[in-house]
Formats: structure tokens, C-alpha cells, sequence
């Protein structure tokens, strides 16, 4: 691989999120990997980041907020038993770890003011450093709408901007009719989309090629409806693609998802494949007990 | 992990280049503002000096002029938060400063101290007594902007007793971030943000918790 690809690492959002709150291990898995080297990101991997994590403790704050919930106990529990997908879950492991290192009474009620300043915080810096820690690579085609919405909250008025984040975020019909997702898709990366489209056919369904073809069947859904079937649920369905397409190819996009071994090699866009945090962990164990 | 032991800080620390923040209005203010990670440091804002202003000597000698001890900043009542933010007027800012001024002095004490006994036994005396008046701190002013970064640098200490894996240096350099932040008249979101990036390069992990969500699932949610 041309030294100059391998220089500049651009991080796809399950590269991200162990960047930014992995344990330190992976992080410093990560460090290793990327060394000194400029590490970039997207505009849409920074929407990513904001949907599937920033919003979703968004969510939470307001959920702990509610008057009848009294203690962080009452909201812990009720987020558990009212959620069961793994990035909902994980949400409670996050907060816990938080309300821990301030050794915060989890049943005190008189607790509730200083966990939520806490947690807004934790939101803040997290954000912060999404846009601080990561270089733009300077390409959008896509154009998401989505992805202009910042976080920007003062301590004064934390909830309402945290509403007003949120709505501006929820506002799916508006950010679909400004954004280019469209024509991304069926003009000007048709022609690769159909390929990916017919790799997915020929490919056996299997645990490592289930991702990329659902995202190839999706792909073909939005080739067959057209511009209708775009929406902001179906971009979320269909992001690898969007990011691997994206891609600059003189950088080398940082993974763990199993779809982009495949969407890579069709578009020659540079790539590499990390363990996942778990997979690397349990290897260094056994390595250590063997 | 560097063994600056006693690392010297009473070095005059020098003021950095003031540099005129441009302001942005419309869209740009309201939701975008996309960084590319170009500008390093704090700046944009003036250092205002101000009655408050935190020399050398007042950190030497805020031990002294402590009017709270560390048993009373444990019994002091959660209650005494305000459950919903208060429009900040002119007194009001005054005190906000003041309480910054009187707590980022013993904070500073604090940090000062670490670096001196660091990798001595006796560092814990002034890492419990630092984390116990970043909490004071917290629960008094908790919508004061030096917070944000208060709570950063705590996070970062506190978490799985990290506080023991840094050196002298970080100390250092984390006692100067917060020295040029408490001598600001006015600190904005950006400032503060800044500052704890500034921690991050640093080498303290101000978000140390662990998102578990298997790297393989891609996140699928509403509309």
C-alpha cells in the first residue's frame, strides 16, 4: 500500500466510538495503529456518532429528568426494563461508571440535580471532543442536513438546549428535503451501487457477509423506488455504503465492520479491518492465561 | 510514566498571545460549526484581569485565607443546589467569580502540591483534598463555565483511581490550564472546551467510562 494512504487514517464511526469511550486498552490499540498520524472523519460519521450515541443520552437525561423518577437508581432501572437493543443498554454501564467515580448515592434523591449536571456534562466534553479530536476530510456529496445540527449547550439552560438539539435532530422531513443523499446514490455512485448490488447476489449469507448484504438489499430497494424510498431510517441502513463511497481514496477508512471488506475492494478504496474491542480483549486474556 | 519528582512550578507562567475572536451570526451560530481541529490552544477572548485574579502568591497562600475546611465541604447539603438554572445578574456574577477565585486558589494549592509530592506516599493528602473541592466547587457554582473543566480534570483523576498514572509534568501543565482559565473575566463555551481539549493532549482521558456496544452492530434508530 502507497505510504501516503497508510499516513492518513480516516475512522469510520465504529472506529470512533471506542476512539472516544473504548477501554484503555483498545484505546491504546488504537494509538498504535494510527501513531502520530492525522486522523480524519466525516461530517456524516460525525451524524452517526450524534444519532446512535449523543442523542440516545440525550434521551436518557430526559428520561432521568422526569419529576416521578426519583434517584438514579429509579432511572436505571427504568431504562433497562423499558429498552433491550445493546447500544440503549450500554447506555446504562456509561452512566453507572459516571455516577460511580462521584460516588454518588445511586437511592438519594437529593442526588438527581448534581447526576444530571454530570451527565450533561459528560454529553458536552464527549461532543467536544468529536469535533476537537478528528480533521475534516473536506468531502460532504452527500450534503447531510443532519450532520450541521450542533450540540451546543450552555450550563444556564441545559435543558432547553438540549430540546433544541433534539428537535432540530428529530426534524427528519426537513433535513431529507435539503440534503443531496439522492442523487448521491442514483446518479453519481449508481454505477458502484449496481456492483455492490451484484457482488451481494453471488456471496452465501453467512455471519460475515449478513451486513453487507442487507445494505446491498437496501441499496436495491432505493434503486428500484427512487428518491421516495430515501429517507433518514433507510441513509441509517445503508451507511457503510455511504462512508466507503465517500471515502477520500487516498486515505485508508479504519473499521471494525465485517460489511466494508467487502464494499472496499469493489471501489479500491484503501481499508483495514480492527478487531472488535471485545474479540481484541478476550485474545489478550488468553494470551495472558496461556 | 516520567519521574519529574518535585518538578519545580513556581516559574512565572507566561501569558499567552491575546487573539480577537471573530463572531459568527445566523445559520453558522444557530447549528453548524464544523472545526477542523486546525486551531490549537485557547484563544479568542482577552485575558481580563480582574479583582479576583489568582497570582502566585495567592496560591501560596490560600491555605491561609480558607474560610471552609474539608470536613465542612463534606456535609454540605446537595439541597443547596438549584434545581433549575438562575438568570445570572450583576451580583450574581460577582459571586459566581468570587467562588471561582476563593476555590480555583485551593485547587490550585492542590495541584501545586501534587506535583511536589509526587510518587511520595503523602501525594494522596492532596489528591483527596483536590477532589474534594472540585465537588465543593461543583455543587456551589455548578453552572459556572470553570466547572466544565473542573470536571474534565476530576473525571480523568477519579476514574478507576487514575490519578496515581500521571506524572508531574501532566499536573503541571493541567495547574497551568487552569490558572489561565480562572484568571478569565468571562469564560464561554468555547473557551472552556479549549481548555479541556488542551487537558486531553495532556494526556488526561476526560471521558475514561466505557461504551459497551458490540463494533459490529450498526445503530438503527428512529424516525
Amino acid at each position: 500500500m502507497h505510504e501516503e494512504v497508510t499516513k492518513k487514517h480516516y475512522l469510520d464511526t465504529s472506529v470512533v466510538r471506542p476512539r472516544l469511550l473504548g477501554l484503555k486498552i483498545y484505546k491504546e490499540y488504537l494509538s498504535s495503529q494510527f501513531g502520530n498520524n492525522s486522523l480524519y472523519i466525516s461530517k456524516y460519521i460525525q451524524m452517526e456518532f450524534r444519532r446512535s450515541f449523543i442523542y440516545n443520552v440525550i434521551c436518557f437525561y430526559f428520561t432521568f429528568r422526569v419529576p416521578t423518577i426519583e434517584t438514579i437508581d429509579d432511572a436505571l432501572r427504568f431504562w433497562s426494563n423499558k429498552y433491550s437493543s445493546r447500544e440503549l443498554k450500554a447506555i446504562i454501564q456509561l452512566a453507572a461508571e459516571l455516577f460511580h467515580t462521584r460516588n454518588l448515592d445511586f437511592n438519594n434523591p437529593k442526588e438527581k440535580p448534581k447526576a444530571l449536571i454530570h451527565l450533561a456534562l459528560l454529553i458536552k466534553r464527549i461532543d467536544a471532543k468529536l469535533r476537537h479530536n478528528f480533521k475534516d476530510i473536506g468531502k460532504d456529496t452527500a450534503r447531510c442536513i443532519r450532520a450541521s445540527i450542533a450540540l451546543k449547550v450552555d450550563l444556564k439552560n441545559i435543558a432547553n438546549d438540549f430540546k433544541e438539539f433534539s428537535e432540530a435532530f428529530d426534524n427528519v422531513k426537513f433535513c431529507r428535503s435539503k440534503c443531496h443523499i439522492d442523487s448521491f446514490l442514483l446518479t453519481r455512485y449508481r454505477k458502484e451501487i449496481n456492483e455492490f448490488i451484484k457482488k451481494a447476489e453471488e456471496l452465501p449469507f453467512n455471519n460475515d457477509t449478513k451486513g453487507f448484504k442487507k445494505i446491498s438489499e437496501n441499496l436495491s430497494k432505493i434503486l428500484k423506488d427512487g428518491a421516495k424510498k430515501c429517507s433518514c431510517r433507510m441513509c441509517g441502513k445503508i451507511g457503510d455504503a455511504v462512508i466507503a463511497l465517500d471515502a477520500p481514496r487516498k486515505m485508508r477508512l479504519e473499521h471494525t465492520d465485517k460489511a466494508f471488506d467487502y464494499l472496499c475492494p469493489l471501489i479500491s478504496q484503501p481499508h483495514k479491518k480492527h478487531p472488535p474491542e471485545i474479540s481484541l480483549i478476550s485474545n489478550r486474556n488468553d494470551e495472558k492465561t496461556s | 510514566m516520567s519521574t519529574a519528582i518535585g518538578t519545580n512550578c513556581t516559574e512565572i507562567i507566561p501569558d499567552e498571545v491575546p487573539v480577537k475572536k471573530k463572531e459568527s451570526i445566523g445559520f453558522e451560530e444557530r447549528f453548524g460549526y464544523w472545526k477542523t481541529n486546525q486551531e490549537e490552544g485557547i484563544s479568542g477572548e482577552e485575558e481580563v484581569h480582574f479583582e479576583g485574579t489568582i497570582t502566585e502568591e495567592d496560591i501560596d497562600d490560600s491555605k491561609k485565607t480558607t474560610g471552609i475546611s474539608n470536613q465542612e465541604y463534606s456535609i454540605i447539603d446537595s439541597s443547596m443546589m438549584p434545581q433549575s438554572p438562575p438568570k445570572l445578574n450583576e451580583a450574581d456574577q460577582k459571586a459566581q467569580l468570587i467562588l471561582r477565585t476563593h476555590f480555583a486558589k485551593q485547587i490550585l494549592t492542590d495541584l501545586k502540591k501534587i506535583q511536589e509530592h509526587f510518587e511520595n506516599i503523602s501525594a494522596a493528602i492532596y489528591v483527596d483534598s483536590l477532589l474534594r473541592k472540585m465537588r465543593a466547587m461543583e455543587e456551589l457554582s455548578p453552572y459556572d463555565p470553570y466547572i466544565e473543566v473542573v470536571a474534565a480534570l476530576h473525571d480523568a483523576l477519579a476514574y478507576k483511581d487514575n490519578w496515581d498514572k500521571f506524572d508531574a509534568e501532566q499536573y503541571k501543565g493541567a495547574y497551568q490550564i487552569l490558572k489561565e482559565l480562572a484568571n478569565r473575566h468571562r469564560i464561554d463555551n468555547d473557551i472552556a472546551e479549549k481548555a479541556i481539549i488542551k487537558l486531553e493532549n495532556l494526556g488526561f482521558d476526560t471521558t475514561p467510562f466505557r461504551l459497551d456496544i458490540d463494533s459490529e452492530s450498526k445503530i438503527e434508530s428512529e424516525d
